[in-house]
C-alpha cells in the first residue's frame, strides 16, 4: 500500500498531464475538421488551395482549443485526479485484493471512463496490478508457512500413530481372548483411519508419504488402502492380474494412499447400501486400477475441477481446499505428480456414478514369486491362475482400460477383462527392487534404552559382559509383591567377579491376584464368561486351591 | 531373533512340511523358556521337524523414516516372537515346543502359553544368569514342573554345579543339565531330563 | 527371512474377518487340529477363509500353526476356522485334555519318542 502514492506521484508530472489533455483536444477537433472539409468539398471541390486553407483553419482552431483545454487540465489535476486516486485507494485496490481470493468479486475501473487507456489510466491500472501481484505473493508465502507448520505437526502425529499401530498389532498377536481381540481390531481400524488423515494432510502440505515399504504385491497395496476406510465392507476388489504382479518399493505407499482416497470419494458419494467396485487389470502401459461407484456422478464442472486437482498440475493452496478442507483429491494430485502415476476421472461410470482410473505404468511394476511369498491371506485371489502361460494371452487390442471406460456395454468386471488381456511382451518386468529393504531398515536407535530391544542382539550382548545388567530385559520385580525381604534379582552379583547373582525361589501362585482368574480353556461357556482384557486365564488361579503343588496341567 | 533360521518358505509349499502326520492323535506341549538371546529358537530348531514358526515378527526392521530430509527415524516397538516347533513321534504323539521369553511384562501371554503344558525347560546363559530369574519365578508361580538347561557358550565361565544351583536357588529335585542348543542330541538330552523328571513326579 | 515379509504389514488382520474377533460358535484352542473335509470351496468364499481352506487342503494343522503360516493372529484364525466349520468345509479336533496329571504312559511315550530322535 505504501507504493501507491509513489506511483501516483509519478503520474503527476505536469508535462505528462498537458500532453494528455492536448491529445484529447486534438482528437475532438479532428472530427470537426472532417465535417468542415466535407462542406468545402461540396462548395469548391476543384480548388487546390482549399485543403491548405482548411488545414490552416484547423490548425488555428486546434491552437485555440488546446489553449482552453490546457486551462481546463489545470482544474482537472486538482479535482478529478484526486478523485481518481481516492477511488483507487477506497474502491479499486480493496476490490482487487478481494478478487484474488474470490474471483466473482468485480473490480471497478476508473471514475471517469475517459481516463481509461490514457497514461493516467495505465498508471492507475499498474497500481492495481502491483497490488494484485503483491497480494498473491503474500498469500502464497502465508500458505507455504501454514503448510510447513502443518507438515511438522502431522509428521509427528503420523510417527506416533505408527508406534501405536505396532503396539496394537503386538497385542493382537499376544492376547487372543476374543473380547480383547475384538477391541484390538476396532482400535487398529480406528488407528488406520487416523493415520490416513494425518498422512494425507502431510502429503498435501508437501511432505513425503512418511513410510518406506518394501516391494509388495499390488493387490496388497489396494487392499491395504481399502482397509483404511470406515466403509471397507462395501468395497469389492476384483483381481484380474497375473499372480505376483507387484509394485516397486517406492510406489507401494503412494498407490495405497491414492486407492484409499479414490475409494473414500466413491464411498461418500454413493448410497451406503451399494458396493464400490475395484478392478485390477493389465493394460498395455501398465496396470489400471478402476474404481466405480453407484452414486449419482459428478456435474461436468465438478468433474473438471476434480480432474485438475488429481492431475497435480496446479499449486495447492490450503486456503482453497474449503472448510473443512477437502484433502483427498489434493493429496492424489501431489502423489501423481511426484510418482509418475496418473488418475483419470474424465469418463462417467457405466453404472451411473463416478469412475476413477489409476494408471500405474510399467516402470513402477515388479514381480514377486507368489508361491515363495504369497500376498496377505485377506487379499482377493486372482482370477488368473499362476500357471497360465503368458504366450497364450490374446494379443492386446490396444484399448486401455482408461479409454474403454466410457464403454457402457461393459457393465461387469468379467466382461471388461477380455479387452485387456496382458500382451505377451508386457509381462511385468522383473525389476530388481533397488529400494527393497533398503530404506527404513536402519539400525534401531536407543536399543539399550528399551528393554525389549535386546531381542536379536545376542552377539553384542555377549560381547559386553560387563554391561549394566539393569539394561537387560525384564529385570527387577515389577510385581510389587510387597515383600520387603525379597531382594531384587540384581542385588547381588557382577558376572565379572566370581560371585554369581543370587535368585530367590518363588512360591507357587503368588502372582495370581494381579492377573485373571479364568482358565484359558476355550469351551464356549468359558469363552463367553471370559470378559476383560487379561482374563485369558492363569493356571495359577487354580493352583491357589491346590497348594499341594500337584500340577493340574 | 538373531539365531532364527533363515527360511520358512518351504513350509508354504503345498504337499510338504507343515502339515501334521495322518497318525497324529495326542498333541502335547512343552515350554522352552528363557530370556532373549539365550538360544530358545536354536534349541527348538535343532529338534523340530518343521522350521520353527513365529506367530509374530519383530517390527524393528520396518522402521519408519517419517522425514527423510531431517533423517528422523521412527523408533518402532520391538515385539516378542513366540516361536514353536514340532516333533511327531511314533504312536501318534505330537510334541510341540513353545519358545517363550517368560518376562513379567508378558505375564498374561505366559499364562495362555503355559496352559496345558507338561512342563518347562528353562534355558540359562551362565554369562547372564540373572536374566533367567524372571522366567524361573514365573514358572514356579504357575506351578509348572521344570528342568534347567545351561546353554553353554564358548566364552562361558565355568562354575561348579553347586555354585549354580545355589545362585538359581533350585530345589534339590530340579534337574539341571548342560546343553549346547545347536546340537540335536544335546537338546534332546535336555528335553529328556525334563520328561524323566515329569515321570519321576508321577511315579 | 525369505518368504516372510519383514516390514509393516499393508493389510491389517481385521480385514481377514471383516473386523470380527468373536467366533460365533466354539472357541478353538491353540492346539486344536483343523482338517479339511475335501469339500470344494464355494465360489463366494471370503478371501481369508479361502486361504485357510487351501492350506488345510494338503493336511491337518493346529490353530497356532495355521496362524503362523497365514501370518494372522490366533484370534483371526479362530474366527475363520469357525466359519469354515459352520460351512462344513473343515473338521476340528481338540488337543488332549490336560486337566489332570499327565498319564505316565504318555510321558513314557514322549521319552521314547525323544530317544528315537537321537543319532
Amino acid at each position: 500500500m505504501i507504493e501507491i502514492p509513489d506511483v501516483v506521484l509519478g503520474c503527476l508530472s505536469a508535462g505528462t498531464l498537458a500532453a494528455l489533455v492536448l491529445g484529447g483536444g486534438l482528437w475532438r477537433s479532428r472530427r470537426r475538421g472532417a465535417r468542415q472539409s466535407a462542406e468545402l468539398t461540396a462548395l469548391n471541390a476543384a480548388l487546390d488551395g482549399a485543403r491548405e486553407e482548411a488545414d490552416a483553419a484547423r490548425a488555428q482552431r486546434d491552437a485555440a482549443r488546446a489553449e482552453s483545454a490546457a486551462a481546463r487540465a489545470e482544474t482537472l489535476t486538482a479535482e478529478a485526479l484526486t478523485a481518481e486516486v481516492a477511488h483507487l485507494a477506497r474502491q479499486r485496490v480493496p476490490a482487487t485484493a478481494t478478487h484474488a481470493a474470490h474471483p466473482h468479486v468485480r473490480v471497478p475501473g476508473p471514475l471517469d471512463d475517459a481516463v481509461a487507456g490514457t497514461p493516467l489510466g495505465d498508471a492507475l491500472d499498474e497500481v492495481q496490478a502491483a497490488v494484485l501481484t503483491a497480494t498473491a505473493q503474500e498469500r502464497k508465502r502465508v500458505d507455504a508457512a501454514a503448510r510447513a507448520g502443518m507438515r511438522g505437526a502431522t509428521r509427528d502425529i503420523q510417527a506416533g500413530l505408527y508406534r501405536l499401530q505396532d503396539v496394537l498389532r503386538g497385542l493382537q498377536e499376544k492376547y487372543d481372548d476374543p473380547e480383547l481381540a475384538q477391541v484390538l481390531f476396532a482400535l487398529d481400524h480406528e488407528n488406520e483411519q487416523s493415520l490416513r488423515r494425518a498422512q494425507v494432510t502431510a502429503v498435501v502440505c508437501g511432505a513425503w508419504v512418511g513410510l518406506a515399504r518394501e516391494e509388495s504385491h499390488l493387490v496388497e497395496a489396494v487392499t491395504g488402502g481399502q482397509s483404511r476406510l470406515v466403509g471397507y465392507h462395501r468395497v469389492k476388489v476384483h483381481h484380474h492380474l497375473e499372480p505376483g504382479t507387484a509394485l516397486v518399493s517406492h510406489a507401494v505407499e503412494p498407490v495405497a494412499i491414492i486407492v484409499a482416497e479414490l475409494l473414500d470419494n466413491a464411498l461418500r458419494h454413493s448410497a451406503p447400501d451399494t458396493d464400490v467396485v475395484v478392478n485390477l487389470e493389465r493394460v498395455p502401459s501398465g496396470v489400471a486400477v478402476t474404481v466405480d461407484d453407484y452414486g449419482v456422478g459428478m456435474a461436468a464442472d465438478e468433474r473438471a475441477r476434480a480432474q485438475r486437482m488429481v492431475a497435480g498440475t496446479e499449486a495447492i493452496l490450503l486456503s482453497e481446499l474449503g472448510d473443512p478442507p477437502r484433502m483427498g483429491l489434493a493429496a492424489i494430485g501431489q502423489l501423481t505428480r511426484r510418482f509418475d502415476l496418473s488418475v483419470d476421472l474424465s469418463s462417467p461410470s457405466p453404472y451411473g456414478g463416478v469412475r476413477a482410473v489409476l494408471l500405474i505404468r510399467n516402470h513402477l511394476l515388479s514381480h514377486i514369486d507368489p508361491v515363495e511369498q504369497p500376498p496377505a491371506a485377506s487379499t482377493p485371489r486372482s482370477t488368473r491362475t499362476a500357471a497360465a502361460p503368458a504366450a497364450a494371452a490374446t494379443p492386446v487390442n490396444g484399448h486401455s482400460h482408461a479409454s474403454s471406460a466410457a464403454d457402457p456395454t461393459a457393465p461387469d468386471a468379467g466382461a471388461r477383462t477380455h479387452g485387456t488381456a496382458r500382451p505377451a511382451g508386457s509381462a511385468p518386468a522383473s525389476v530388481p527392487a533397488s529400494g527393497t529393504r533398503g530404506a527404513g531398515t536402519g539400525p534401531v536407535e536407543d536399543a539399550g534404552a528399551r528393554s525389549t530391544a535386546t531381542a536379536g542382539t545376542e552377539p553384542s550382548t555377549a560381547a559386553t559382559p560387563d554391561a549394566d545388567p539393569r539394561d537387560t530385559a525384564g529385570t527387577g520385580d515389577p510385581l510389587g509383591s510387597g515383600d520387603p525381604n525379597d531382594p531384587g534379582p540384581h542385588d547381588s552379583g557382577n558376572p565379572d567377579e566370581d560371585t554369581l547373582p543370587q535368585r530367590r525361589r518363588r512360591a507357587r501362585g503368588r502372582a495370581t491376584a494381579a492377573t485373571a482368574t479364568a482358565p484359558p480353556a476355550r469351551t464356549p461357556e468359558e469363552s463367553a464368561a471370559a470378559l476383560g482384557a487379561l482374563q485369558a486365564g492363569t493356571a495359577a488361579a487354580r493352583s491357589e486351591a491346590d497348594s499341594e503343588g500337584n500340577d493340574p496341567r | 531373533m538373531a539365531s532364527a533360521p533363515s527360511s520358512t518358505s518351504g513350509l508354504r509349499r503345498p504337499g510338504s512340511g507343515p502339515h501334521l502326520p495322518e497318525t497324529a492323535r495326542e498333541l502335547v506341549k512343552i515350554l522352552v523358556a528363557g530370556p532373549f538371546g539365550v538360544g530358545k529358537t536354536t534349541l527348538i530348531d535343532s529338534v523340530s521337524e518343521i522350521t520353527p514358526l513365529h506367530t509374530e515378527e519383530h517390527l524393528t526392521e520396518a522402521s519408519v523414516a517419517v522425514d527423510d530430509l531431517a533423517g528422523v527415524r521412527d523408533k518402532t516397538t520391538t515385539t516378542v516372537a513366540i516361536d514353536f516347533g514340532r516333533i511327531s513321534m511314533p504312536g501318534g504323539v505330537v510334541l510341540y515346543l513353545f519358545g517363550t521369553p517368560g518376562q513379567e511384562r508378558f505375564r498374561s501371554l505366559w499364562n495362555d502359553i503355559a496352559y496345558g503344558a507338561l512342563g518347562a525347560l528353562v534355558l540359562v546363559d551362565t554369562r547372564r544368569i540373572d536374566d533367567s530369574f524372571d522366567v524361573l519365578g514365573l514358572v514356579e508361580e504357575t506351578g509348572l514342573p521344570y528342568a534347567v538347561a545351561l546353554n553353554t557358550f564358548p566364552d562361558s565361565r565355568s562354575y561348579t554345579e553347586e555354585q549354580l544351583r545355589t545362585a538359581l536357588d533350585l530345589e534339590p529335585g530340579t534337574p539341571m543339565v548342560a546343553c549346547d542348543a545347536r546340537e540335536t542330541n544335546s537338546s534332546i538330552d535336555a528335553l529328556l531330563a525334563l520328561v524323566q523328571h515329569l515321570i519321576d513326579r508321577t511315579a | 527371512m525369505t518368504g516372510r515379509r519383514t516390514g509393516r504389514p499393508l493389510v491389517p488382520a481385521y480385514l481377514s474377518t471383516g473386523g470380527v474377533a468373536r467366533p460365533a460358535r466354539a472357541c478353538l484352542e491353540r492346539l486344536t487340529v483343523l482338517t479339511g473335509t475335501g469339500e470344494p470351496a464355494p465360489p463366494a468364499l471370503p478371501a481369508a477363509q479361502h486361504a485357510l481352506l487351501d492350506m488345510l487342503g494338503d493336511g491337518s494343522l493346529t490353530v497356532v500353526e495355521a496362524a503362523a503360516l497365514l501370518e494372522l493372529p490366533v484370534s483371526a484364525i479362530r474366527v475363520l476356522a469357525d466359519e469354515l466349520l459352520g460351512r462344513g468345509l473343515i473338521l476340528s479336533r481338540p488337543p488332549v485334555p490336560v486337566a489332570e496329571l499327565p498319564e505316565p504312559d504318555l510321558l513314557k511315550r514322549v521319552a521314547d519318542g525323544l530317544r528315537a530322535l537321537k543319532h
